[in-house]
């Protein structure tokens, strides 16, 4: 089920990423006779590395299309998962690694932001099964859901097995929280069901996240459309981070709201703090390392938002009274006062499902756009924010 | 019954000063370093303070400490209550099922919406309702019962019981809730005394100061009641009566503590036994103020642990004190001396 392999490492983007997979594939070579040397020069040309995501490349030598996710959960360490892309009537469909049937046909989807993927590439038509239905924000994925094309198949522990079997997907497409999260998994393959994880969720660079739309191009053989799709984000991205980048000095910038006394506040390596840094903010916890999230005392938050210039990403909160509501003391925060709180909630369905998490994936470049307007303006109307609103 | 006693007067006279000793250690002690002089400065009104000291010295670090002196006594009062009614050393403030019923109220609020669709969301002092409503559901559940039956042990196994069922509905809501919702309702039972400020310190000072005067009052009747039920009725009292203060002043000290500061396990159970240890008596007249104070100082010393001074972490309270409580507890159950009241 899991492979451990190095063959397609060792041609990688930068040099940090080239090292582990150097060293890993150097640990394999000694104690593999089967990976010879020169197997791995000749699939040069045929890697497709991406640039900035970390968690898959794509191996197309050989005119086979193998996609290799790297780490796919939390804590996972050199593991690789090799799927194989291979026509359903091809004689040796069984014999590959994970096969996955050629190109997919029928989908089921395990989170939201493979939606906006598989929907920016034109193949909502594609998806037949999706996990929590009532979330979805997309209008052509709700066409589909409303005239019962594609149905709810439920939740982790709680999947509809039953169900999903009778959809016969070509592939399930999952996302995997931790190594004991995955026993779901296993069921579905006991089933005889093709089973993928994406790991999407897990890059810590806003546009390596939207890379993996390359993954998605593959499966549903159009690779040039997710690549073409990619480069448009990716140039509209970097040009926003330069208008940012004009700016002389950077608004301080306070995130989320507590769980009653403990506050999370995310590491430098996070994502969203990377978003803030190119959006020109700077962010009152840099001191934390790394991508994962700390527990930081009420008490320390308070002291930082005291004299914050700008409160973002309140979570629940989507009013003023929201956040008193919350704990009435957070009223002297200054962003409170000079009324700079913003908060991802503008486009909301009526089941709370949040675009932010849907297509935010796909669109960095609007959730940078509007973090530059926030950051950067003294009066922010809300016409001119995307995923953003300001509260009142 | 009256073996060597440690002079009470001398057991006030140290705890007075403990607690003041305590009560500043937990004000000057947290994550965000504050000077002494800021401390000082502030208490003889001294304008030159720092903003930053100030905000945090007066609406995070004050209510937090009255609300560890709340918590602490009106739980370990209560526990005393339960464990005389019940004449059962393990008994708690939890053994109506007084924080299920809280539990319950704070599940439908905070996990209702995403699991059944039925839930509403006021923010904290909503989840101060809920689990206010969820514990006086259960109280008058159990006083309902109380009246038509009479032996006690039923009431405790009802009491239990009713704590299951409530148990059983809060795993399905659990079961069917969001990530975010469900991390909310985890949070919340892990307790947490910082979360209570201003005017919901007013409501919950109120109602555990009439808990612990309803008490002190019944100190007298606990006495005879502690000597037996029938001994209590041939003395004239109405247990039945008796019984049902006792319930309300134990709701009102357990269920709103429950209700601003979580579940706190443990304090209830051990605090008693520590006076007792240290008292040797079973007049109630003295038992009670005593396990007040220590109840509100070892609530005190919880917290500052729980700060983990100089981190920039919290543990949960819940924790803390249950790593407190639970040596005491082991060695009620294996020291062979029997429970005092007998």
């Amino acid at each position: 089920m899991r492979s451990y392999s190095g063959k397609n490492s060792l041609h990688l983007f930068s040099l940090n990423q080239i090292i582990p997979y150097f060293l890993f594939a150097l640990v394999l070579i000694f104690a593999s006779c089967k990976n010879s040397q020169t197997e791995k020069s000749v699939q040069t040309d045929n890697n497709i590395e991406p640039k900035y995501a970390k968690g898959f490349n794509i191996d197309t030598s050989n005119k086979k299309i193998t996609i290799n996710i790297f780490n796919p959960w939390q804590g996972a360490h050199e593991v690789v998962y090799k799927y194989s892309l291979v026509n359903k009537k091809n004689p040796d469909f069984n014999k590959v690694d994970n096969p996955i049937p050629y190109p997919v046909k029928r989908v089921i989807c395990m989170s939201s932001s493979h939606v906006a993927f598989i929907d920016a590439l034109g193949q909502s038509n594609t998806l037949v099964g999706l996990s929590g239905t009532k979330y979805v924000y997309n209008p052509n994925i709700n066409k589909e859901i409303d005239n019962g094309a594609l149905v709810d198949v439920g939740y982790d522990q709680g999947l509809n097995y039953e169900l999903i079997t009778s959809l016969k997907p070509d592939v399930i497409l999952c996302y995997g929280v931790s190594e004991e999260s995955l026993s779901y998994l296993n069921k579905l393959k006991e089933l005889g069901l093709h089973v993928m994880l994406i790991g999407d969720y897990l890059e810590n660079n806003p546009l390596g996240k939207t890379e993996w739309i390359k993954v998605f191009g593959y499966l549903f053989g159009v690779p040039q459309k997710a690549d073409s799709i990619f480069n448009i984000i990716e140039q509209k991205y970097n040009s926003e981070k330069t208008i940012a980048s004009k700016y002389q000095s950077g608004p301080t910038v306070f995130l989320n709201t507590p769980f009653r006394d403990v506050w999370y506040f995310p590491g430098n390596d996070n994502y969203f703090v990377k978003m803030i840094k190119d959006a020109g903010g700077r962010y009152l916890f840099s001191n934390l390392k790394g991508s994962q999230s700390y527990p930081i005392s009420t008490e320390i938050a308070y002291k930082s938002g005291l004299n914050a210039d700008v409160w973002i990403n309140t979570g629940t909160a989507h009013s003023k009274a929201d956040i008193l509501k919350f704990d009435p003391r957070f009223a002297t925060l200054a962003p409170f006062a000079k009324d700079k709180i913003y908060n991802n909630y503008k486009r909301m369905n009526k089941n709370g499902g949040n675009d932010f998490w849907e297509s935010g994936t796909l669109n960095p470049h609007l959730i940078l756009h509007d973090l530059v307007t926030i950051f950067h303006n003294v009066d922010v109307q809300d016409s001119c924010l995307y995923y953003y609103s300001k509260l009142k | 019954m009256k073996r060597k006693r440690t002079p009470v007067l001398a057991f006030f006279g140290i705890m007075g000063v403990l607690i003041l000793l305590l009560f500043v250690l937990d004000i000057m002690l947290g994550s965000v370093n504050i000077p002494f002089k800021d401390f000082w400065g502030i208490i003889i009104g001294d304008e030159a303070v720092s903003n930053v000291s100030r905000q945090i010295l007066i609406h995070f670090r004050l209510p937090k400490v009255i609300t560890a002196i709340l918590a602490g006594s009106a739980l370990a009062v209560s526990g005393l209550q339960m464990q005389t009614i019940f004449r059962n050393p393990l008994a708690g403030p939890y053994v109506l099922g007084i924080s299920s019923g809280a539990s319950l109220g704070v599940a439908i609020a905070v996990l209702g919406s995403s699991a059944i669709g039925l839930g509403f969301w006021f923010g904290q002092i909503g989840v101060v309702l809920a689990a206010l409503i969820g514990s006086m559901l259960i109280l008058l559940l159990i006083v309902a019962v109380s009246i038509r039956i009479r032996d006690i042990m039923t009431i405790l196994i009802l009491g239990i019981i009713f704590g299951m069922a409530t148990s059983a509905i809060t795993s399905i809501l659990q079961y069917f809730s969001s990530e975010g919702s469900l991390k909310t309702y985890v949070i919340w039972t892990m307790g947490s005394l910082s979360s209570v400020n201003g005017s919901q310190l007013w409501l919950f000072s109120g109602l555990v100061i009439i808990g612990q005067i309803l008490a002190i009052a019944l100190s007298r009747p606990l006495n005879v009641l502690s000597l037996g039920e029938n001994y209590a009725r041939s003395l004239g009292y109405n247990v039945e009566k008796i019984r049902l203060i006792v319930f309300v002043s134990t709701s009102l000290l357990a269920g709103t503590t429950t209700a601003f500061a979580g579940p706190i396990a443990f304090i209830g159970i051990a605090v008693p036994h520590i006076v007792r240890l240290i008292l040797h008596t079973s007049n109630h007249a003295i038992l009670i103020p005593s396990t007040l104070v220590t109840g509100a100082s070892i609530m005190m010393l919880c917290d500052v642990i729980a700060q983990l001074p100089g981190s920039n972490l919290v543990l949960p309270i819940n924790s803390v004190a249950a790593l407190m409580g639970i040596p005491v507890v082991v060695y009620v159950i294996l020291s062979k001396k029997r429970f005092a009241q007998h």
